[in-house]
């Protein structure tokens, strides 16, 4: 039953996309007053979509395992809430999570996109609809989840146990938000590059939707890795796998887009760019489905290998590549138009940053393809080892932390003024001064590169600071006046910006100083044994079994002392799944004001356990430094809404 | 400045960018790139000093465990055979007839590994080990 309905379901939400496309061709060549249909169907084409998403989720909730892909990723006695985020836990389902994010963002855009001219709005709707429409033909064909079984197993064969965390409950979700919000972005510089208009409202309009793709995307990224590191048990929070580059790229255009769309509001200049990143953005979102879906290249993240899903998700990047990139040749902007760059102009050190940014989203992209390229072309397989990407991020990062404390201090077609040179100033003064304190209290260790990249995240953090203040320390007044007065005039317009830039500091600082003074151990131990980690003392205390819904856990108990002092307990465990038989690691993390004691078990026998026990200071920066950034463009978006 | 020049500057500033990028990722790529091979394609080749990744399945009944926390197996691809050993903590889906890469060195005859490559799926098989076991 709920399989037919489901089916019929998508069939409608496909009628009704065609329904729309042909509407808006009608209404595009004036026919009729027809728009109001166009509407109609992309409501309908949502509604269709998200009950049959409901439908699936109910046909989980109650274990109907006459569906196949509820018996392969489903069980009875798993606990609920697995059960409904089970559904986007497999591909089938996230694969319909994704049309449903896409339906949905038309959705919204017909209720809030009031102020789009008409003609507009329906060519905007009409690319989604496009979208929406390939996707939707994917889904039915390659990977239906409504597709029946017979004869109808007694018990599912339960949800992958690794995905049994609630990390898994939010990340995928994000992570589709924000490359289908992409989506949108697209489809509205589609739409002006074919109205052909020169005016800039298409980037007006899509503004806020570029900023909240970029900060579920991000967010999506952050929990990931989060998830990764405590999940998988491996203490590393980001691995350069096939899978988290691919979400990489659009994270990097993307955030190239949000700082070429500044320029191109304020100044007119980079148009054409800023429609082509708006396009890439898009594409490479798309790349990035492509690669987790196929299984192509090996990565930890593959879920399945079936060569026919990745050959239409590859043919549905290239229609849309082709299409787009001959639209936008063909709608380029006349070389007459003037364009005069100031050396210390803000939109000069955008470009810089989008220069850079750019750059090392291809490097990126030629070091997750060349496995591909290598293969197709000589036959070799190879890996592209974590350290090809680490040696190209090297350079960029250190680029990046030169222009960034000057670039967000200059003002539009700027000159390089004084004030400028006094934050910077005060900045490189703060910075030195804590580098020197590092260097102190981590006697022994040398000026080395780390340190450098150490001092210039230092130096982000300080002049985005700085920034937000007027330097005008008046001899007039006081130097308490002076900074109250600075306090009171804080510049709220661009607290947004600093706070994301503040928190690429924080992150560049935490991956940096976490790789360089991490300290880990793998040792044998027994019931009563001490290990020594640094300042800390970790005192294995017991090991014991706890009984969950679905598991049965064991668990090691572990006592950690700093300096004598107890301040706190850490019971990492290994979790048996009674159903599939699986084990799985939950590893055990103190967190000591930003540093991380983490513990992960590997094999426990009657004599003793094999541990990883490892201290990571300063690592909470990386995620602090993340949710900062999201924050930031979270919070310019709120404040220019507002005004 | 007239346009030519202009356009000039512009292209020499884009091509010397581009140049940078291109020498350093063949900078990164020297040293970083990791070759694949099966059991039986390993055994064939003269022993490469550099680190590879060798995949296969892990050959049931082949696992010993040492006091040190060294473990020896066998991984094989119904062809050939080769014995691996390693240091430190397993994945938790290591186990007979598992799908596994490891990454390390070949030293007379035995493997020595570095990194066992964790999966996130008991059903998974790593596609590079798909590819090489069809073929056979």
């Amino acid at each position: 039953m709920i399989g037919f309905v489901g089916n019929l379901l998508l069939l409608f939400a496909l009628l009704s996309c065609l329904a729309l496309m042909i509407y808006a061709t009608l209404y595009k060549k004036n026919l009729n007053n027809k728009y109001k249909y166009v509407f109609l169907a992309a409501i309908a084409q949502f509604l269709f979509v998200l009950f049959s998403y409901i439908l699936l989720t109910y046909g989980y909730i109650i274990s109907d395992f006459s569906l196949k892909n509820v018996w392969q990723n489903s069980e009875i006695n798993g606990p609920v809430i697995y059960k409904i985020t089970g559904v986007w836990g497999n591909h089938e389902g996230s694969m319909l999570l994704w049309v449903l994010t896409l339906t949905a963002h038309s959705f919204f855009v017909v209720l809030f996109g009031k102020s789009i001219p008409r003609k507009t709005l329906v060519n905007i709707l009409a690319v989604q609809a496009l979208i929406t429409f390939a996707f939707l033909i994917f889904v039915v064909i390659t990977s239906n989840p409504f597709i029946l079984q017979y004869p109808i197993p007694n018990d599912g064969l339960g949800l992958n146990s690794l995905l049994q965390d609630p990390g898994l409950i939010i990340h995928p979700p994000l992570l589709y938000l924000g490359y289908v919000g992409y989506s949108l972005v697209f489809s509205f510089a589609v739409a002006a590059m074919l109205d052909n208009s020169r005016n800039k409202d298409w980037v007006r309009w899509v503004e806020k939707w570029a900023y909240l793709s970029w900060c579920s995307l991000t967010l999506g990224i952050i929990i990931g890795s989060y998830w990764a590191y405590y999940e998988l048990g491996w203490g590393g929070w980001w691995f350069w796998d096939p899978v988290e580059n691919a979400s990489l790229l659009p994270w990097l255009t993307g955030t190239a887009l949000m700082h070429s769309m500044l320029v191109y509001k304020t100044t007119g200049f980079h148009r054409d760019w800023t429609l082509l990143l708006a396009i890439l953005t898009f594409l490479f979102s798309i790349l990035g489905t492509f690669l987790v879906r196929s299984g192509i290249l090996t990565s930890v993240h593959s879920f399945a290998n079936d060569p026919d899903r990745g050959i239409i998700i590859l043919l549905i990047m290239s229609f849309f590549a082709v299409s787009s990139l001959l639209l936008f040749v063909t709608r380029l902007s006349d070389s007459q138009e003037k364009v005069s760059y100031n050396l210390f102009g803000r939109e000069t050190f955008i470009l810089y940053n989008n220069s850079i940014l750019v750059l090392s989203c291809f490097m990126v992209l030629f070091g997750t393809m060349y496995p591909l390229i290598l293969e197709t072309l000589m036959g070799h397989k190879i890996t592209v080892g974590p350290q090809y990407f680490n040696t190209v991020f090297t350079p960029i990062t250190i680029l990046i932390a030169l222009i960034l404390p000057i670039g967000q201090n200059t003002n539009w077609h700027g000159s390089l003024n004084p004030d400028l040179l006094k934050r910077l100033f005060i900045s490189i003064l703060i910075t030195i001064s804590i580098l020197i304190i590092i260097q102190i209290t981590l006697l022994g260790t040398t000026i080395n590169l780390s340190i450098f990249i150490i001092g210039l995240g230092v130096l982000i953090v300080c002049s985005s600071i700085m920034d937000l203040f007027d330097i005008t320390v008046d001899h007039k007044y006081g130097f308490f006046d002076a900074i109250t007065n600075n306090i009171k005039n804080i510049k709220i317009r661009s607290l947004g910006s600093r706070l994301a830039h503040c928190g690429l500091g924080f992150l560049i600082i935490g991956v940096v100083y976490t790789s360089t003074f991490q300290l880990q151990k793998e040792l044998l131990i027994d019931v009563g044994d001490e290990v020594r980690l640094d300042e800390f003392i970790l005192k294995y205390k017991k090991i014991s079994t706890s009984i969950g819904e679905n598991y049965d856990d064991l668990i090691l108990d572990f006592e950690l002392f700093n300096d004598k002092k107890k301040i706190g307990d850490i019971r990492p465990a290994k979790r048996f799944f009674r159903n599939s038989g699986n084990i799985t690691t939950e590893s055990g993390i103190h967190r000591h004001y930003f540093d991380h004691i983490f513990i992960n078990v590997g094999e426990v026998n009657e004599k003793n356990v094999l541990v990883s026990v490892s201290h990571k200071p300063l690592i909470r920066l990386i995620w602090l430094g993340g949710f900062m950034m999201v924050f930031g463009a979270f919070f310019s978006v709120c404040y220019r809404y507002r005004n | 400045m007239t346009k030519k020049i202009k356009r000039f500057y512009y292209l020499f500033f884009m091509l010397s960018l581009s140049a940078c990028a291109l020498f350093l990722v063949m900078l990164a790529l020297e040293d970083n790139i990791i070759y694949f091979y099966s059991p039986s394609e390993l055994s064939e080749i003269s022993t490469p000093s550099h680190n590879v990744r060798l995949g296969g399945l892990v050959k049931e009944d082949s696992i010993i465990k040492y006091d040190d926390r060294t473990i020896e197996f066998m991984i094989t691809d119904n062809v050939g055979n080769i014995k691996v050993s390693y240091t430190g903590i397993l994945p938790d889906l290591f186990r007979d007839g598992q799908g596994v890469i490891v990454e390390g060195k070949l030293i007379d005859e035995s493997f020595k590994a570095y990194k066992i490559v964790a999966k996130h799926d008991e059903n998974y098989m790593p596609k590079d080990v798909y590819d090489k076991l069809r073929y056979k």
